[in-house]
């Protein structure tokens, strides 16, 4: 039986964040949010090797109270467990400290043979939690999987393909051990209407500050990060510019002409 | 400005050595190179360690970075922007008990600590983050793709790196890696999901050709539609570039993807929509058919 964890992100939809052109501050009222979607990929693959290997799939996230949905997402497509860690001084955390609780929390549910994460979040984009999670759990580790060959159960062991920069490899890895995973060959399934059902009954474990043994007080939230960040601002972009569109596609043409000659092409 | 007193450049990528080694030298006193399966990377430090992990790839070289964060205590890390880079970013990290600052750029040293840019959201914000030392930064890709001199090491010592105890390769399969010269063009044009199909890339392929530009696009013709390899898309999750002029064609213009050409000399968009958002963020637009357009343009210059 394999204990598989899967570390997901609620995320806004970044796409539909914006900028307050007066404040400079994010607009993120009213933005939806969701699960991560390349965490929906390291779930499938999870849900994939629990449908193979047998096992149960426990999903983990740290965040406020509303990022509950994204667990109950992941139990609709296979996830049998989920667990909140939540608390208001989890908040304000970077990858540090955020790997930190984690483990702590992960640990209070047992010893997991597979960890599995999305390769990065979509709105910090770091990609440096799978990285800092196999250390924090003592895993050998396996990035950029792109495939999974086999899990040898009696020999305590994963095989699977992982991208390199050029080329793939093949490598055989001792559990535990944390996969990250690449979106190509892992595309999240719909849930089905029995997911969706199970899903809004099933228990959602929530673990507060006061709850996971051994935390230690520094090591969470703003205190028990390495980074600070003391403000967000928007980007630069070039300014609004001429409008050709007098004299259509000659216009345009020429001043193509024009633009390609100065820059030395024609 | 106060410089960190040592920086470990490790560096998997031999494109991105001279940069990021010459960053090093202005960010810190004493500079040394972990050069991971890249010897060209020695360059530009007081002394390089010359990793080679024989085939397993950069996954097999974090001990022997590790084992040399111990013995250099440096203040500083800096890594490049790539996948391999970000992730042995994550390892020094966690040895030094920090977080890294992924994609940083504006680099500024401070007392006792380093401040940085970042761009999230997609490309949507940027945030200034600071880390006090010891900071690992993971350079973002304009860092990555500057131009700067290269000054071979004089001292080099030699690693044999293999995967970490538990770990074992098994096999390993090569593919053509598409090599691109976005970050020097000096022209370079730009397609988007308006192009279509593969015939329509391909004449705009052989247009590129002729007026001497590097061929980009946006990240859905390379991710989604398979058009272009992705080694040639440009935004905040591609490459990051500056030539004299940016031709795009048939471009929405969303902030990802502007975020990797608002530093060009000239943008020139074409769009046959009007109300296309690249018109509020480009020098001259021409409202038409971008293959109408390029192919009047061929027509012209033959
Ligand atoms: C986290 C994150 C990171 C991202 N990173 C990047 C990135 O690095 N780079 C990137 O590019 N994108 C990135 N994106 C995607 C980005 O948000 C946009 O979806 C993408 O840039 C749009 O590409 P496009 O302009 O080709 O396509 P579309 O938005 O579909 O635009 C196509 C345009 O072509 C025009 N058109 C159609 N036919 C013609 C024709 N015949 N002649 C002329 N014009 C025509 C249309 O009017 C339209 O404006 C990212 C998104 C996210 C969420």
């Amino acid at each position: 039986m394999l204990n598989i964890l899967v570390c997901v992100k609620q995320v806004p939809d970044v796409d539909l964040v914006t900028m307050d052109p007066e404040t400079g501050n994010l607009v993120r009222e009213g933005v939806p949010s969701m699960l991560n979607p390349l965490d929906g990929n390291a779930l499938e693959a999870a849900v994939r090797v629990k449908e193979r290997y047998g096992g149960a799939v426990t999903v983990i996230t740290m965040g406020p109270p509303a990022a509950e949905s994204a667990l109950r997402e992941c139990l609709a497509v296979g996830a049998d467990r989920a667990v909140l860690v939540t608390g208001r001084p989890f908040g304000g955390a970077d990858t540090l400290s955020t790997s930190y609780v984690l483990e702590a929390a992960a640990r209070m549910e047992g010893r997991f043979d597979l960890i599995f994460c999305g390769k990065e979040s979509l709105d910090g984009a770091t990609g440096q939690m799978g990285p800092q999670l196999a250390e924090r759990f003592g895993a050998t580790q396996i990035t950029g999987s792109l495939l999974i060959d086999e899990v040898d159960i009696e020999r305590g062991c994963i095989t699977a393909r992982r991208e390199l920069e050029g080329g793939t490899a093949a490598v055989e890895a001792q559990l535990p051990c944390l996969l990250t995973v690449e979106k190509a060959n892992f595309p999240a399934r719909l849930p089905s209407l029995k997911g969706k059902m199970a899903a809004k009954r099933a228990q959602v474990k929530v673990y507060t500050e006061n709850d996971i043994d051994g935390l230690d007080p520094k090591r969470i939230g703003v205190p028990g990060s390495g980074t600070v960040v003391p403000e967000i601002y928007p980007p630069k972009l070039p300014e609004p510019g001429q409008m050709i569109d007098e004299g259509g596609v000659e216009a345009g043409v020429s001043k193509l002409l024009e633009l390609l000659s100065a820059a030395g092409a024609i | 400005m106060e410089k960190a007193k040592i920086c470990l450049a490790v560096i998997d990528d031999a494109g991105a050595a001279a940069p990021l080694t010459a960053l090093a030298g202005r960010l810190a006193g004493r500079v040394f190179v972990a050069a991971i399966d890249a010897p060209e990377a020695a360059v530009n430090a007081e002394k390089a360690w010359l990793i080679s992990t024989g085939g397993a790839g950069a996954a097999a070289a974090v001990g022997a970075v590790t084992r040399l964060l111990e013995e250099l205590a440096p203040e500083l890390v800096i890594t490049g922007a790539g996948r391999d880079s970000r992730m042995l970013a994550a390892h020094c990290a966690a040895a030094l008990r920090t977080s890294a600052l992924t994609d940083a750029d504006e680099l500024t040293p401070e007392p006792g600590a380093i401040a940085a840019r970042r761009l999230v959201y997609g490309g949507g914000a940027y945030k200034s983050v600071r880390a006090a030392y010891p900071a690992v930064i993971c350079a973002g890709p304009s860092l990555a793709g500057a131009a700067a001199e290269a000054a071979p090491c004089a001292v080099l010592e030699e690693i044999r790196a293999s995967l970490p105890e538990g770990m074992e390769l098994t096999g390993r399969a090569e593919k053509s890696v598409v090599k691109v010269g976005l970050g020097a063009a000096k022209i370079v044009l730009g397609l988007g999901r308006g192009v279509k199909d593969a015939a329509n890339v391909e004449r705009a392929a052989a247009f590129a050709a002729r007026i001497g530009a590097e061929l980009g696009c946006t990240r859905p013709v390379a991710e989604d539609e398979g058009l272009l390899p992705r080694e040639r898309y440009i935004g905040v999750s591609g490459a990051v570039i500056k030539p004299a002029l940016y031709i795009a064609a048939g471009i929405s213009g969303q902030i990802q993807h502007m975020a990797g050409v608002n530093s060009s000399g000239v943008i020139i968009a074409i769009n046959k929509d009007k109300q296309a958002a690249i018109f509020e963020n480009c020098d001259y637009g021409v409202v038409g058919d971008m293959m109408e357009v390029l192919d009047a343009l061929d027509e012209k210059l033959s």
